[in-house]
């Protein structure tokens, strides 16, 4: 009965892996992309066209979407691998995240978006200039875009963020529209994810660009993180606010513990297993962090936060460390481009938590996105 | 009969203070039972963090649990017997909406604070001003509709579509507002009794137990009101004073507990119904103290089931509550002639 039992599941573990040698005999001839920190994404180039595969980051053993690239300018080749074709570069792109805006404004190819989502949330100039003056189109909420006024535009690609067992995108699926699913945001490393810019520079014919600008920032994320390990200490780090019941917690795996790893700091949770956020109880975060050194926080309000502010919003907080000795940072989102910035440029984040965690590595480096909290 | 109830009381006085006792002892975090005693008594414990999580956090939220359940049960027979109707609760005159289109304007449209003449509050405690103004506006409209309208049934309904109303205002501002805001909206939503600390407890204790003294002493006119509104009038109850008063007693104690600790849900309909399967009488002389025993042991109970994931983290408690009084509810409808009503 063992036997058979292995010689069945051998059976079926040989034709899977058939299968899937079958499939990849489309690949051979193209010269793949070498990506040295993104895992959920490969690059292809061949003669005719490039091909980009996402993995699915909720199933990593299924793909999540697979482009090919042809050059607007080249005729369609008449053989073509499985996927959605784009032609490149895309010229009037609709775009959800400002973090996406914000990247082809680093590239140079703003000039190549023609409608954006949630507008308010966008800090660019042009493209609240261009909205304004029509030459750029809000399209409204990115959770229920206005699908008149993208049929009306016509876009050549549409870029959003996909979401798990989100169930689709709608009707935007049928405009015959290439959907760009942009699931970099699912990357636990931090230069993982900025290293999708190289994708996104093949979309809008900024390869070039995009690759001296993931240069920049790999070296320079690399040198940063070189220079915070060979600190002689590791403070320790708690981070965010509760917020009701519960306190969400950065998982040990997520891009922010990755951060505090790379900055030098010891971080509490570190050894947590989610790479989402945790729900904490209040005292499960006392009981590990009360003594730690340091405290980050992220909020999102007009006027800064205080130590008595936050006494006062939950009395608890005082009994804290990092509050008895006002060793707590903060950042207010909605006066900083926090979350416009640290997906592309990493860099810029860990420098500031490096200041934050050692400040004598970075003397006469002022702090770009966190400051120290008031009394 | 008299001896039924005298055992009931105190069979729920001893379980209430055990399940006290559990909730002091039983956390996220894991503390020895003689460290958790010690901690009782004023002695010094090993870890020092434990004797802050016992004092600043669950000591709290005990007492807490204890308070909001006692007076959410309280104002859901409060409201069942002046409504002649045994689905009432605190929710239901839109008074917990109220809260909510409170906190919402906070949350969703504030940008989390709220600036009232020179006072800018921010934070938790703009949350809790902001639902303690809403509660306050429906329940003074409530109460001005009150004295153009006589039928109880059609007060009830204003005070299911003002309901409606502002639920679509809060769908409005949830859709307008940021992501930030609408995830922090969410949280509160789903209830929490962590919500008061133990510099802000007395207060919070003064208040709820002001609503529930005010609800003892309409326990008379509240037996009246079970004969109808015609023979209630006949024994000289004022009704419509009697039902102001009713009015402000569920008003109070809805519009604390849910700025604290959320909209809870269940609690307050459910809990008058198990005291009513358990006695078997609407007599409010023994109804109304029995309903908010147990009202206290419920809200204990459900604590308690919200950490029991211990170090993983933590339940929401509006997912706990209605398991618990779903149920019940049910079995009122199917076994409704078994239970003494308003008789």
């Amino acid at each position: 009965m063992k036997h058979l039992l292995i010689i069945v599941m051998s059976v079926l573990i040989l034709s899977a892996c058939g299968g899937k040698s079958k499939d990849s005999l489309a690949d051979t001839g193209g010269i793949p992309i070498d990506l040295r920190y993104a895992t959920n994404l490969s690059l292809t180039e061949y003669d005719d066209y490039a091909v980009a595969k996402l993995r699915n980051p909720w199933d990593t053993t299924k793909v999540l979407h697979t482009y090919v690239l042809v050059d607007k300018k080249q005729p369609l080749p008449a053989v073509l691998p499985k996927g959605t074709v784009v032609r490149t570069p895309v010229t009037k792109a609709v775009v959800y995240s400002s973090v996406h805006c914000s990247l082809l404004q680093q590239l140079g190819a703003i000039g190549n978006i023609g409608g954006v989502c949630d507008l308010k949330y966008i800090k660019i100039k042009e493209i609240q200039d261009g909205c304004r003056d029509g030459k750029i189109v809000d399209t409204g909420d990115g959770m229920s875009p206005d699908i008149e006024k993208i049929i009306d535009l016509h876009p050549d690609a549409i870029l959003l963020s996909p979401f798990e067992n989100s169930g689709g995108y709608g009707r935007i699926e049928k405009l015959n529209i290439p959907i760009i699913e942009c699931a970099d945001y699912m990357e636990t490393s931090p230069l993982g994810r900025a290293e999708w810019m190289r994708f996104y520079g093949m979309l809008f014919g900024r390869k070039q660009e995009a690759e001296t600008l993931f240069t920049q920032v790999e070296k320079e994320y690399l040198t940063l993180r070189e220079l915070a390990n060979n600190a002689p200490d590791a403070p320790t780090v708690i981070s965010e606010l509760k917020s009701s019941s519960a306190w969400y917690v950065p998982g040990g795996k997520s891009t922010t513990a990755g951060f505090y790893a790379d900055a030098g700091g010891c971080y509490l949770f570190a050894d947590d297993t989610h790479s989402g956020s945790v729900a904490l109880a209040f005292e499960t975060v006392f009981d590990k962090g009360h003594n730690a050194d340091i405290w980050l926080i992220k909020y999102n309000q007009p006027s800064d936060k205080t130590y008595s502010e936050i006494e006062k919003e939950y009395a608890p907080y005082a009994g804290f460390r990092p509050f008895k000795e006002r060793a707590i940072y903060g950042c207010n989102t909605g006066k900083v481009s926090f979350y416009e910035d640290y997906p592309f440029h990493p860099e810029w984040l860990l420098k500031d938590l490096i200041k934050i965690f050692h400040p004598s590595l970075l003397t006469y480096y002022d702090l770009k996105y966190f400051t120290k909290l008031a009394d | 009969m008299k001896r039924k109830e005298t055992t009931y009381s105190i069979a729920l006085v001893v379980v209430l203070m055990v399940l006290m006792g559990a909730n002091l002892l039983f956390g996220s975090v894991r503390i020895p039972v003689d460290a958790v005693w010690n901690i009782l008594l004023g002695n010094e414990v090993a870890k020092a963090s434990w004797s802050f999580i016992i004092w600043e956090s669950r000591f709290p939220q005990s007492v807490t649990a204890l308070l909001c359940g006692a007076a959410l049960a309280g104002s859901g027979l409060m409201l069942q017997t002046a409504f002649n109707n045994p689905l009432a609760d605190p929710s239901i005159l839109g008074i917990s909406s109220g809260s909510s289109l409170g906190v919402a304007l906070v949350m969703l449209a504030g940008g989390g604070s709220m600036a009232a003449g020179v006072f800018t509050f921010s934070g938790f405690f703009s949350v809790v001003v902001g639902a303690l103004l809403g509660a306050m506006l429906v329940m003074g409209l409530i109460l001005f509709f009150s004295t153009l309208i006589k039928s109880n049934i059609m007060l009830l309904i204003i005070g299911i579509m003002i309901g409606y109303i502002i639920s679509s205002v809060i769908s409005l501002l949830n859709f307008f507002a940021t992501a930030e805001g609408v995830h922090s909206y969410m949280i509160w939503g789903m209830g929490n009794f962590g919500g008061v600390s133990l510099q802000q407890l007395p207060y919070f204790a003064l208040f709820t137990l002001l609503g529930l003294i005010l609800s003892v002493l309409l326990i008379k006119p509240l037996n009246a009101m079970l004969l109808g509104t015609r023979y209630a009038e006949n024994l000289g109850v004022n009704i419509r004073r009697t039902r102001n008063l009713l009015l402000l007693a569920t008003g109070l104690l809805t519009a604390i507990t849910t700025a604290f600790c959320g909209p809870i849900s269940f609690i307050g309909l459910a809990v008058p119904h198990m005291a009513r399967l358990l006695l078997g009488t609407s007599n409010h002389n023994i109804l109304l103290p029995i309903t908010l025993l147990t009202g206290g042991v419920i809200a204990l109970v459900c604590n308690l089931i919200c950490v029991l994931p211990g170090e993983a983290g933590i339940i929401p408690l509006n997912a706990v509550t209605p398991v618990l009084g779903a149920p019940i509810i049910i079995y009122v409808i199917i076994n409704q002639r078994k239970i003494q009503y308003f008789n």
